[in-house]
């Protein structure tokens, strides 16, 4: 239907708004800036100002908040260009804490932590606003985690599977492929009702933008958001980009929907938070953070939840990145976050550049609760891979003695070998549950024994190919029982005779 | 916590009480308040006063001169020199704001400051301070400032406080409104 809307019905509408519009005053508290510098403010005055309130800068049009509570002053961090401030400036309380447009209307974009729109694409239209700190929800709130959130790489989803509503840690070293993990997991949240929030924190901007392009390479980019805090922002900003992340994330939670949150990375985040916390004169603690350090992270990664069915029972997962230095992990920042979260998929630089690519160290990592939320198939051959490969890694350092070793050593280790291989997997191909079960399956019920080393990825190929065209059958079976069945099991073992017979 | 408002109150206070017991609060107050616009205009003064490689005695007898030339009270030029002697000359400002602040309190008063887009007639003057007064409940001591920025209405600063009932204000207050 065609509604016509005459001008004077407009000018109607906004002159009785006018007319009905009866404030005849403002009062606010005020203050004066007493000192600025490196995104810092010291306000003298403000008086009833509240910790976390938002301050304003009239004469700049500059918001900050309120970090600091002195006898006189209040420390401020401030949320933009500190240039023009000057001592003697007014600034005023707004009576509001620090908030985030938040809802639908962000997916597929890219904006600060604010929530202001950088990319170019107009306006965001966002009706609702959520707070960037809350207190996380409480256990009556809460429900075990039980539905898996599938990254679509094999070595994770069969060893270290993480459920909705996890936190998992992923840690390493720089250049050992954190970023990329994460990207797979939200590329392979398509079409499974996942929304993903990406936090950049401290990167280069560059970075960043490769990294939209990537998630809108793969259609990603229909399901995410991305908060960017590139590396030239202020401090403040960065340290506020994951709660504001977070808050965007929680609108979905909230409404019983799935979302997924990325921080890339805590460790940028904490050298922020020290870099305030120095400026505002808190005392140094451990490595000069400050001493709320394990407050700041734990808050926020206590955020990540599943929903009772009361609640609506969505959830929030969260996976925190950290990134070690030469891949000490007892450093201060690490050890606090490992003990935060619900585990850590460690990746390391040697297998890195041996091309075992994830580089994830299966050793070292472990899922605490994922466990639970792992569907029937992936247990049903995860079991036997996780053994094989720790007793691989066990004979592996006896082998390197040169020792003569005995016939069931040698199948243990070539058996190992070719685990390793099969699990290594290449950057933006996740699979999908069912494929990546009858990969595994291959390789730990030694089908693959018997092909060398260098031909198990060719097999591996073949093999997903003859599944998603002759075989289809099998995947979708997976896919809807969630399990092998024994008489499935006839099935899958007739079908890789066949492949095998015709493999070469 | 800031240590410069506290060691600027415990010298304001001490003086305070000085003034006080001698009867010389109002004297005091209006010497620093000389002594206040001579720093405004003058500002080497104070860094002349802090710099440590001039002499203590130097510093003394420069204060004497000045003291002199402004007819400024003993009781100041003491002040002075024991602001020099424990070299706390950078927190003079602060302390002659804190003084001011006990004053205040003595003779419940408070300052207040009025913005309005032209100057105001002595009738509104003495409306303003009449019912901004009572409600305040103090005797106010009247700073005028003229923006024309406000289009109509006024501003009042007080205690920390802004009353802002301007034109200018409530065009934005309005436009907020509308964008709601």
């Amino acid at each position: 239907m065609n509604v016509r809307i005459s001008p004077e019905e407009i000018s109607s509408v906004i002159k009785s708004r006018i007319e009905s519009f009866s404030k005849t005053y403002d009062l606010s508290q005020v203050g004066q800036v007493l000192e600025v510098g490196d995104g810092i403010a010291r306000i003298y005055g403000l008086e009833n100002a509240m910790a976390g309130e938002l301050v304003y800068f009239p004469k700049q049009d500059l918001y900050g908040m309120v970090l600091n509570l002195e006898e006189e002053s209040v420390g401020v961090c401030l949320f933009g260009d500190d240039s023009e401030v000057k001592e003697g400036d007014e600034v005023r309380c707004t009576g509001r804490i620090a908030e985030v447009p938040v809802g639908d209307a962000l997916i597929g974009r890219v904006v600060n932590p604010l929530g202001i729109p950088i990319d170019g694409k107009g306006e965001i239209k966002c009706d609702r606003f959520r707070p960037v700190e809350r207190i996380a929800p409480g256990v009556i709130e809460r429900q075990p985690v039980k539905e898996p959130l599938q990254t679509g790489i094999k070595a994770i989803d069969a060893m270290i599977p993480i459920g909705r509503g996890q936190r998992e840690l992923i840690i390493g070293d720089r250049q050992t492929g954190k970023t990329a993990i994460v990207l797979d997991t939200i590329i392979n949240q398509k079409g499974k009702g996942v929304i993903c929030v990406y936090v950049a924190i401290g990167q280069k901007n560059s970075t960043i933008a490769s990294v939209v392009k990537t998630l809108e390479r793969f259609g990603a980019m229909d399901y995410t958001i991305v908060v960017a805090a590139g590396a030239s922002e202020p401090a403040p900003l960065l340290y506020i980009a994951p709660y504001a992340g977070c808050a965007m994330a929680e609108e979905f939670l909230e409404t019983g929907r799935h979302a997924l949150i990325v921080y890339d990375d805590l460790t940028k985040h904490a050298q922020a938070y020290r870099e305030m916390s120095l400026l505002l004169r808190r005392p140094p603690g451990r490595e000069a953070y400050p001493g709320d350090i394990f407050y700041a992270h734990s808050r926020l990664l206590e955020r990540a939840c599943k929903y009772s069915e009361a609640k609506g029972g969505g959830s929030l997962t969260a996976l925190p990145i950290i990134e070690t230095q030469a891949g000490d992990v007892t450093t201060y920042i690490p050890t606090n976050v490992i003990s935060i979260t619900d585990g850590q998929i460690y990746l390391e630089t040697n297998l890195f550049y041996q091309g075992v690519r994830p580089a994830i160290n299966v050793g070292l990592s472990v899922s605490r609760v994922g466990g639970n939320a792992q569907v029937k198939a992936m247990k049903q051959v995860a079991g036997r891979l996780r053994l094989d490969l720790a007793q691989y890694r066990e004979m592996e350092s006896f082998a390197q003695f040169g020792t003569e070793l005995d016939k069931a050593t040698i199948a243990q280790l070539e058996r190992g070998k070719r685990l390793v291989e099969l699990l290594k997997q290449p950057q933006f191909q996740p699979l999908s549950m069912a494929e990546e079960v009858m990969v595994l399956y291959v390789g730990v019920h030694g089908y693959l024994d018997d092909i060398p080393l260098d031909r198990v990825k060719k097999f591996e190929e073949e093999w997903l190919a003859a599944l998603r065209s002759e075989y289809k059958y099998i995947l979708d079976e997976i896919e809807s029982k969630k399990e092998i069945s024994e008489e499935l099991d006839e099935k899958i073992k007739k079908a890789i005779s066949e492949f095998k017979a015709r493999f070469k | 916590m800031d240590d410069k408002f506290l060691i600027a109150e415990k010298y304001a206070q001490g003086l305070f009480s000085y003034a006080r017991e001698n009867n010389l609060v109002d004297q005091v107050m209006e010497d620093l308040f000389i002594l206040k616009e001579a720093i405004a205009h003058v500002p080497e003064f104070l860094y002349w006063l802090s710099v440590p490689i001039i002499q203590k005695e130097e510093k003394f007898r420069f204060v004497s001169d000045v003291v002199q030339a402004l007819k400024i009270s003993s009781a100041v030029e003491w002040f002075l020199m024991v602001v020099i002697d424990k070299k706390r000359v950078e927190f003079l400002p602060w302390m002659i704001e804190k003084f001011r602040f006990f004053y205040n309190i003595y003779h419940h008063r408070v300052d207040v400051k009025i913005v309005t887009v032209r100057n105001l007639t002595d009738s509104e003057r003495q409306l303003f301070l009449h019912v901004w007064g009572g409600y305040l409940n103090r005797w106010i001591n009247l700073v005028e400032e003229v923006d024309p920025d406000l289009i109509g209405g006024i501003k009042v600063y007080f205690e920390g406080s802004l009353y802002d009932a301007s034109i200018k204000k409530r065009l934005e207050l309005l436009k907020e409104e509308l964008v709601r």
